[in-house]
């Protein structure tokens, strides 16, 4: 895919077009599960995977670095935080079909950076219910978590994305992630 | 669980995480108070919140301790040392004011706690010594301080003061308003307040912060001055406390800034600095205004302190001279022209009061000439050579007719400059009426794209209703189609968008009709004070009217128009009565359904609103008080104090569930309806917010304000949407349509305008991909064309639109360069990177052809306006010259040592100039590919070359940071002129050839007069180096692209077509 084709398709996405949206998320599906199969042949030491640091990788794959701002990083990574949400639950799906391994082979960690404290490893499958259930409640709340989990969006490129104040996905994003953790707690 | 449950659950979460023990109990019994399964939500997430068992989502934002200390609330019932606090009396930048009990000896007592802020031993000791100075001063025109002390608390050192309370104390000048004092009473009263200043200056201590609200007047009539000195406490280094608060203290204090508090010199600041301030508070309280224009930003009004001095007191209310010279006094830049202590002003007003001779004089004449000397000293020096001029007219008159002549353009032409600057400059503050007035002091034969292009922007409205008079309020009907006009005449008008007509009026009452609305079957329900009548909506015929006769204030009436609500005075006369109720009727009957009690003694303001079902009644009163009444039992369901000022507007949104309130000191705030908190405050304008109203879908929040414009809020969060400028006075009412898409507002300027709320966005430059080489438009200005890296684009210029985009097959970054237009706009030339020339079907952008070129980069691409020729030129420093049909090359022109950069055909395609690297510019006959003329005036590099439209004239822009234009015969040059814009990349000729526009290294964009030189005006927005810039054709847009791929287009072009339409603007 030509960069200058994914940028302009972002910057169409920033003016609010559609179809903008479903075509990069098209373009990133493709990137990622090819990212993500390719780190999954690989043998690693731990059966973990970092979705940010596979969704910057495909975002250095897919735009020309100088031509990017803040904004645009954002928007891409907005609808990139949706495609890594879904190769991730195909792959765990996957796995689970074809019965290799129990739930330790669906577990990743999510956000890069963070050493754990308890729980260090998430079941996608469970963590994709749960958030559907929080989209039925608040839909804006679902949205912030899934670009902060799957993408690692700052508050600041999440406002952007939605066009909000930087205050209401600081309070949002403090509700959900309250609710996840007791949701998951509850696992 | 459904949606709004967990809504609401979050929302209480989020304020009881905030708290910590028995606060957060009682807070949640009273949020949960009858729900439990809120309750149990709530607590599980607290408890969730505690364990952190969950890597990932311990990163987040911190919301609610810092809140929640800063507004002081949560120390409410708690103690500090002998003190119990009970409730918030006032907060603020430097802390939260409690009212207060002291144990011994056992009084009530106001306690302020100061914001810790940067609490450091040496500040601590200070404060322990100063605060001893304070209790100190006795006096009874001063609260008296207590004590002061810190107190630690879990959370840190809170130092707090302990004052004497102040029995329903208030501003002295809502005081004097409320009591109807006349001048020699305000006077009297001013005076104790100057003997209590005078007192503190002996005991060595300055207020500092002096303002009306720092003056209160007690039970007993007596003025008490608060805060003494606290100021320095607080900012030790003398700074303005105020200056480093938040933006509605600011608004609130900055006017009474002394000149040397506004320019910083803190090390001027001595007790002539509070007889300044007592100054501005004394002309405040005779005039009800303040001595400067206190519009505008921060910088405007500091501004009009330090520069433009005081506008007599007498332009504002019947005051004597005597009167206007000792508050004038007070005012003087000079400290050693004031009066040199509160004393000395004090003895000055009794002497007045008593009939004797001031000790005040009026400035001398010549004190005055010099004063207006050092504050327009340029304008002297053209009225001093005006002078000149007419003296030696009498010598030499025929010489001096022209120069006379000369000198009077000139001085027009500044003028012209200057009143351009000045709107510019007022459209950035979102300021039109200052906007408007300074483009229409420009005289109509020098007014040019600039002034189009501003005065397109200064006014964003979609339209504007012919105003006979002025207007009052506007409701739309129902289905969207027509528009009820009130007026202040007392008539109603219906304006029909379709036909864009007036399609009735009636003229039915003697009073401005202070509400209006559609209520039930599509009828009109005008009122004014004092009367009310229902009209057909279709016809305008009268269904009822009817007289309210105890009314003394506006009337708010319910959805269907069945009831209104109106202040009810005892004493209509006195129009500051501190008496009075309010009561809803029955409209057909005008009988009494409900009286609402006066609870706090105060008088009502003419605030009040139903809930969109009828059954409740907002009210709010002059001391800020806001109560939800139920209409059928006539009792309270929430009151609740707030300290924004007055509120002015208010109104329910569409569910019911939240109040939303516009206040006087421009603040706006939401309400929720069932528990009476705030559940969202923002500062909104910088004056009185007039009317507020909600958007159907309850999205949206519409305010009306003083500032002279209307905001577009989003209520979900308060934050800013929309400004709607365009008004050159106050906004007094704002609605929307049914749609939502419209908002229609009212102004003192006597408009009504309409303002497309989804459509008209900020203009945003289209993205490239790369650093934008190339723009150009087409022979009609209907198509523009970008190059950057690896993207050829073409948009629609008149909205920014893409058209067309191709990549064509292109190596590394930086592919696409030079383009241009044939002349009949079918195809577009591109220069490549390769050496080739592109040719594109312009309406697909399919490649057609290419043409081999060069050896290298094709920078430069140009067509001729007959369209025979094309020139390419490239960085190995060779231009070729195309037959364009046939694509024939005819000639090859050597002669540049260096890259070439930008070619230019003449406007009769005879001649083509050419920019080079090797710092000379070139001009060719095309018929026979000979150089003509070569220009070696620039220092550096020449990027561009434009011809001027007559073909005389060329313009070149350099690396050398000058252009200069130059004759096109001679080569001699005409002009060099050196806007310090570091390199200018570009340069371009109006098509009229009045006006050049260059991009420059600088990010700049800017206009200039072709003739005289003269810079007019800078455009806003690019972020990088201008590479190019073009004019459209047509004259109407200029183009400008960026380093940091932006695609710019400034438009005039609707506004130069309007003018010339109606045939007033010169072209």
């Amino acid at each position: 895919m030509r960069p200058e084709i994914v940028a302009h398709t972002v910057f169409r996405l920033r003016g609010g077009d559609e179809t903008a949206s479903s075509k990069l998320l098209r373009i990133l599906h493709d990137e990622l599960r090819q990212l993500a199969a390719s780190w999954f042949r690989t043998p690693h030491g731990t059966p973990t995977l970092q979705p940010t640091a596979l969704v910057n990788e495909a975002m250095v794959r897919l735009m020309s670095a100088q031509a990017v701002t803040w904004q645009d990083r954002a928007h891409f990574m907005a609808v990139a935080a949706t495609a890594m949400r879904q190769v991730l639950i195909d792959h765990a799906r996957k796995r689970k079909a074809q019965k290799r391994g129990g739930p330790a082979a669906r577990r990743l960690t999510l956000h890069a950076g963070l050493k754990a404290i308890g729980t260090d490893f998430i079941d996608v499958l469970a963590l994709d219910e749960i958030l559907k259930r929080l989209a039925a409640l608040s839909e804006r709340q679902a949205r912030i978590v899934e670009m902060r989990v799957f993408a690692g969006l700052t508050i600041e490129e999440t406002a952007e994305v939605l066009d909000v104040g930087v205050t209401t996905v600081k309070s949002d994003w403090l509700i959900a992630k309250t609710w996840l953790k007791r949701e998951l707690a509850g696992k | 669980m459904s949606s709004s449950q967990h809504g609401r659950a979050g929302e209480v979460f989020l304020k009881a995480r905030g708290l910590t023990g028995g606060e957060r109990k009682a807070y949640l019994d009273q949020a949960c108070a009858t729900d439990s399964s809120l309750r149990a939500e709530v607590a599980s997430l607290l408890a969730a919140e505690s364990q952190d068992t969950i890597s990932f989502l311990r990163e987040g934002p911190l919301v609610g301790p810092q809140a929640a200390s800063m507004d002081g609330r949560h120390l409410e019932g708690q103690r500090i040392g002998q003190y119990t606090l009970h409730r918030v009396i006032g907060s603020g930048g430097m802390g939260t004011v409690f009212e207060a009990t002291q144990e011994r000896p056992r009084r009530r007592v106001a306690l302020k706690t100061m914001r810790s802020g940067l609490l450091n031993p040496s500040i601590l000791k200070r404060f322990e010594y100063e605060s001893q100075v304070l209790a100190m001063l006795r006096h009874p025109g001063i609260a008296q301080v207590y004590e002061a002390g810190i107190h630690e608390s879990p959370s840190g050192k809170v130092p707090y003061f302990v004052m004497e309370f102040i029995e329903e104390g208030g501003p002295i000048h809502e005081y004097a308003r409320a009591k109807v004092l006349d001048i020699r009473e305000r006077l009297a009263l001013f005076v104790s307040v100057c003997d209590a200043v005078e007192h503190a200056h002996r005991n060595g201590v300055i207020h500092r912060d002096l303002k009306p609200d720092n003056v209160l007047v007690d039970k007993q009539g007596q003025p008490k001055v608060i805060d003494f000195g606290i100021a320095r406490l607080v900012q030790p280094d003398g700074r303005t406390p105020t200056l480093h608060t938040t933006l509605g203290e600011v608004v609130g204090t900055i006017p009474y800034l002394s000149p040397e508090q506004a320019a910083g010199q803190s090390k001027q600041i001595d007790t002539r600095t509070d007889v300044y301030t007592l100054g501005v508070i004394l002309y405040e309280l005779l005039t009800d205004r303040f001595p400067y224009a206190v519009d505008g930003g921060l910088a405007d009004v500091l501004r009009h302190i330090l520069n433009v001095g005081p506008t007599s007191p007498r332009v504002y209310a019947r005051l004597g001279h005597e009167v206007e010279t000792i508050v004038l006094k007070c005012l003087q830049e000079d400290r050693d022209r004031r009066y040199q202590s509160a004393g000395e002003l004090a003895r000055d007003i009794e002497r007045y009061l008593k009939g004797e001779a001031i000790e005040a004089k009026r400035d001398s004449q010549w004190y005055v000439l010099r004063k207006i000397a050092r504050r327009h000293r340029a304008l002297l020096g053209v009225a001093a050579a005006f002078v000149l001029l007419v003296t030696a007219s009498a010598i030499a008159l025929t010489f001096l007719y022209t120069e006379q002549r000369r000198e009077r353009q000139r001085a027009e032409r500044q003028a012209y400059i200057a009143n351009i600057a000045a709107a510019d400059h007022a459209i950035a503050n979102n300021d039109a009426g200052e906007a408007l007035k300074r483009l229409h002091q420009a005289p109509q034969h020098l007014r040019q794209w600039e002034w189009h292009y501003l005065f397109g922007h200064a006014d964003l409205s979609r339209f504007t209703l012919p105003a006979p008079q002025r207007a009052t309020h506007v409701a739309f009907s129902p289905n969207g189609a027509n528009l009820a006009i009130s007026y202040w005449s007392g008539a109603v008008r219906v304006w029909n968008f379709s036909s864009g007509r007036f399609t009735w009026e009636r003229n039915e009452f003697a009073d401005p009709i202070m509400a209006l609305g559609y209520v039930a079957d599509a009828r009109i329900l005008a009122a004014t004070g004092k009367a009310w009548g229902i009209f057909d909506a279709a016809t305008g015929e009268e269904i009822a009217r009817g007289e309210a006769p105890e009314c003394s204030d506006p009337m708010p009436f319910n959805a269907d128009g069945s009831r209104f609500a109106c202040g009810k005075s005892e004493d209509r006369a006195a129009r500051y009565a501190l008496q009075g109720s309010i009561a809803v009727k029955d409209t057909r009957t005008s009988q009494l359904i409900q009286e609402f009690p006066n609870l706090d003694n105060r008088r009502y303001v003419p605030t009040a609103a139903f809930s969109p079902g009828g059954r409740w009644l907002a009210t709010g009163d002059i001391g800020g008080t806001l109560r939800i009444w139920d209409v059928e039992s006539g009792r309270p369901l929430i009151t609740t104090q707030q300290n924004h000022g007055r509120p002015y507007g208010m109104t329910f949104s569409p569910n019911g569930q939240q109040l939303a309130t516009g206040h006087e000191e421009g603040t706006v705030a939401l309400w929720d309806t069932a528990s009476g908190e705030c559940v969202r405050f923002w500062p909104g304008h910088s004056q009185r917010v007039w009317e507020i109203s909600f958007s159907p879908d309850g999205s949206l929040l519409a305010t009306a304000s003083q500032d002279k414009s209307a905001r577009i809020w989003r209520a979900g969060d308060g934050s800013p949407a929309r400004v709607l400028r365009g008004h050159a006075a106050a906004v007094t009412d704002t609605e929307f349509n049914s749609q939502g898409d419209t908002v229609a507002t009212v102004s003192l300027d006597g408009s009504v305008k309409l303002w497309d709320i989804k459509t008209t966005s900020q203009a945003k430059p289209l993205l490239m991909t790369d650093a934008v080489r190339s723009v150009a438009f087409d022979a009609t200005g209907e198509c523009l064309a970008a190059t950057s890296g690896s993207l050829t684009v073409i948009c629609e210029p008149a909205t920014g639109r893409e058209i067309q985009e191709w990549c064509g097959e292109t190596i590394g970054g930086r592919a696409w360069l030079g383009a241009s237009f044939s002349s009949d706009g079918s195809k577009l030339f591109v220069g490549n990177q390769d050496g080739s020339v592109r040719i594109l079907e312009a309406a697909t952008l399919t490649e057609l052809g290419r043409l081999p070129a060069h050896r290298d980069e094709v920078w430069a691409v140009a067509t001729s306006r007959d369209g025979r020729y094309l020139a390419s030129a490239s960085c190995d420093g060779r231009i070729v010259l195309w037959d364009a049909q046939r694509a024939d090359p005819l000639h090859m022109l050597p002669g540049h040592k260096g890259e070439i950069r930008r070619v230019a055909f003449s406007p009769d395609s005879s001649t083509l100039a050419s920019a080079s690297a090797d710092g000379t510019a070139k001009l060719w006959d095309v018929a026979t590919g000979e150089c003509s003329l070569t220009y070696a005036e620039h220092a550096s590099a020449v990027h561009s070359v434009a011809y001027s439209p007559d073909g005389n004239r060329v313009a070149s822009a350099s690396d050398d940071g000058t252009f200069r234009i130059w004759n096109s015969a001679t080569g001699e040059t005409v002009r060099t002129v050196d806007g310090k814009m570091q390199d200018v990349w570009s340069i371009a000729y109006s098509p009229d050839g009045r006006r050049l526009v260059t991009g420059a290294r600088d990010r700049t964009v800017r206009i200039w007069d072709a003739e005289t030189g003269d810079e007019l005006l800078t455009l806003r927005g690019p972020t990088g180096t201008v590479e190019h810039v073009a004019w459209s054709p047509d004259g109407g847009r200029i183009a400008a692209g960026t380093w940091n791929h932006e695609v710019f287009i400034w438009d005039a072009a609707r506004n130069l077509a309007e003018q010339a339409a109606v045939g007033g603007g010169h072209r």
